[in-house]
């Protein structure tokens, strides 16, 4: 496997884990500490 | 009481007396660090240097996207150093590595498991060793402990709008102010204790005998003192902590592994000054001391009581350990290591009994909470004490609260997340190795042990450990690729989400304590602690180690 493949492994990955936690941090903000929506 | 036990216990004497010595000073200088508001120039140059203000204040987005950028960074360019190491100064005339061999290298010393395919000192030469993967031994540290800080900040603060603090200063102060002056004292000791530190070439020399044998070089201490200290685990040499230019003589064995306990064994005690109650630190502190304790006396026993002929002349099962270090020195040292998540070794674990390896495995599908690694360990360990907190609650009517804070449906699906993702990545990735070809083709072994072994290498990965059980050829691109993804998913997606639950309990108006409140401080709540520790892991890997070490300790 080339440098390539692995590199983009990498970003692929830590985009991944960034971007569900920006979504769930959009959740976040619209609901109360008891989880219920705004 | 035979001489090994004597020798065992003395050593844990010695071991706690220096541990708890340290205990309150260092708790407290800790706890100093990260609540200080002054900077030392040094920092402000760093901080200059990569444009950050260290004095804002962070939520835990903005704290988790400047980790998640800085250990994407840290990847790529230690992968870069590895690929042209052959064309970098003192790289000894060796190679570069491989793709796959120089990604899963990167992303095993970036997550702090420091697992290792290679062997030390045929692979990596001075450059790489003290650039590359010394520098990720003290910067994969910091971001462990720096993570442990801004959970604590979630229980401390109140209703702060999620900030959770400025990842760019705990991360530069745990390295500043913590790591590099007492690696700096630790590399001098074990100097002096005759490990080596140079930067000769591996050297070829001809003996009495005529026969040729290499005389090896390199920057050991320092690399060996943060090794150590940081729960890393990586060696300089592949024999780790058995080599003996790496680990001498029974002074720096207890001087190593005393330097792997102490900072996971101290930050409870950061953590009960910084939530303004110590009596919670010790608490944890006792949870995580009962644990290792009973862990270490069944692995000793294990090893002293090794069924077979030569283990009962030899006194016990002495096959793979280091007779400088004996069966105390052995078997302290591998619960010490995968206790927190050093992974370094300095016996072959493959060897042990069959329950002495069991619990080594174990201590590491614990979770690593027992101390654990740098950081990682504590907010482990306070993430399973929102678990407890939680079933009490159910227990007994009362709405679950923790130093203050509630915990409501979204922290309780957090903390579940956390609790299952390492289990799923350990028994998924040993599920698809032991059926697909490539995987099956690294097993060494037949039967049980072999199934041991290949669990071995993935809860390793993905608690971060680093250790290996030995017996497995992990060398290949099938074993480089998943352990690496594993190791991905085992370091940053935890700390996703105890970054979220930081977060949200920072947020949160803290709530006085009542007669209805459990109190957390007391021994019912450490017993119920230790019980969910344990439960929580017996319940998701009793089937996998039923198969595996349970049946080879009955046959």
């Amino acid at each position: 496997m080339s440098d390539l493949v692995f590199i983009l492994l990498t970003v692929v990955f830590f985009a991944a884990v960034a971007l569900v936690a920006r979504r769930a941090a959009g959740t976040e903000s619209s609901t109360d500490p008891e989880g219920r929506r705004r | 009481m035979s001489t090994a036990v004597l020798l065992a216990v003395a050593q844990v004497l010695v071991l706690v007396a220096l541990l708890a010595a340290v205990h309150a000073p260092l708790g407290a200088y800790m706890a100093h660090v990260y609540s200080s508001p002054k900077h030392l120039r040094a920092e402000h140059l760093w901080y200059r240097l990569v444009r950050v203000d260290p004095d804002a204040e962070q939520r835990w987005t903005t704290y988790l996207m400047s980790l998640l950028g800085f250990s994407l960074v840290s990847v790529l360019l230690l992968y870069g150093l590895l690929r042209l190491q052959a064309h970098l100064p003192w790289s000894l005339g060796l190679t570069g590595f491989d793709p796959a061999g120089a990604w899963s290298t990167a992303v095993s010393f970036t997550t702090n498991t420091n697992w290792q395919w290679y062997s030390g000192e045929a692979a990596a030469g001075h450059l790489v060793q003290m650039a590359g993967l010394a520098v990720q031994n003290f910067v994969s540290a910091a971001v462990g402990m720096a993570v442990a800080i801004a959970l604590v900040r979630g229980f401390a603060r109140s209703g702060t709008d999620t900030r959770i603090g400025n990842f760019w200063c705990d991360l530069t102060r745990s390295v500043t102010r913590i790591l590099l002056p007492l690696s700096l004292v630790a590399a001098i000791l074990l100097m002096a204790g005759g490990v080596i530190q140079n930067l000769d070439p591996h050297t070829a020399l001809t003996t009495v005998e005529g026969a040729t044998q290499q005389s090896l070089g390199g920057p050991v201490a320092s690399q060996e003192a943060i090794k150590v200290l940081g729960t890393n685990g990586g060696g300089f040499f592949n024999a780790n902590s058995g080599h003996p230019l790496e680990n001498p003589t029974p002074f720096t064995n207890l001087a190593e592994i005393f330097l792997l306990l102490v900072i996971p064994f101290t930050l409870p005690r950061t953590f009960g000054i910084l939530v303004g109650d110590k009596r919670q630190g010790w608490a944890v502190l006792g949870v995580m001391g009962g644990l290792f304790l009973a862990s270490l006396v069944l692995t000793t026993w294990a090893e002293l009581a090794g069924p077979g002929a030569a283990p009962q002349a030899a006194g016990a099962a002495m096959e793979g350990k280091e007779t400088r270090f004996g069966l105390a020195g052995s078997a302290l040292f591998a619960v010490a290591t995968t206790a927190t998540s050093t992974g370094a070794v300095n016996a072959s674990h493959d060897s042990f009994t069959a329950p002495g390896g069991g619990l080594v495995l174990f201590n590491m599908l614990l979770g690593e909470v027992a101390p654990g690694g740098v950081g990682a360990g504590l907010y482990g360990m306070l993430v399973l004490a929102v678990v407890a907190v939680f079933i009490a609650g159910l227990m007994v009517g009362r709405t679950p609260e923790y130093l203050g804070k509630k915990i409501g449906r979204q922290e309780m699906t957090l903390v579940a997340f956390y609790v299952l993702t390492v289990p799923a990545l350990v028994l998924v990735g040993t599920a698809v190795a032991v059926v697909v070809e490539p995987g099956l083709a690294g097993i060494q072994e037949s039967g049980p042990h072999g199934l041991s072994e290949v669990l071995y290498a993935y809860a390793s990965a993905a608690n971060n450990n680093g250790s290996a059980f030995g017996g497995l050829t992990s060398g290949t691109p099938f074993y480089e690729v998943t352990q690496g993804i594993v190791m991905l998913a085992g370091r940053f997606v935890p700390i996703a989400l105890v970054l979220a639950l930081a977060g949200r309990l920072a947020g949160q108006t803290a709530v006085p304590a009542t007669a209805g409140t459990l109190p957390t401080h007391r021994p019912l709540f450490a017993g119920l602690l230790a019980t969910v520790a344990i439960i929580v892991v017996g319940l998701t890997f009793i089937p996998v180690l039923s198969l595996g070490p349970v049946v080879e300790s009955l046959t």
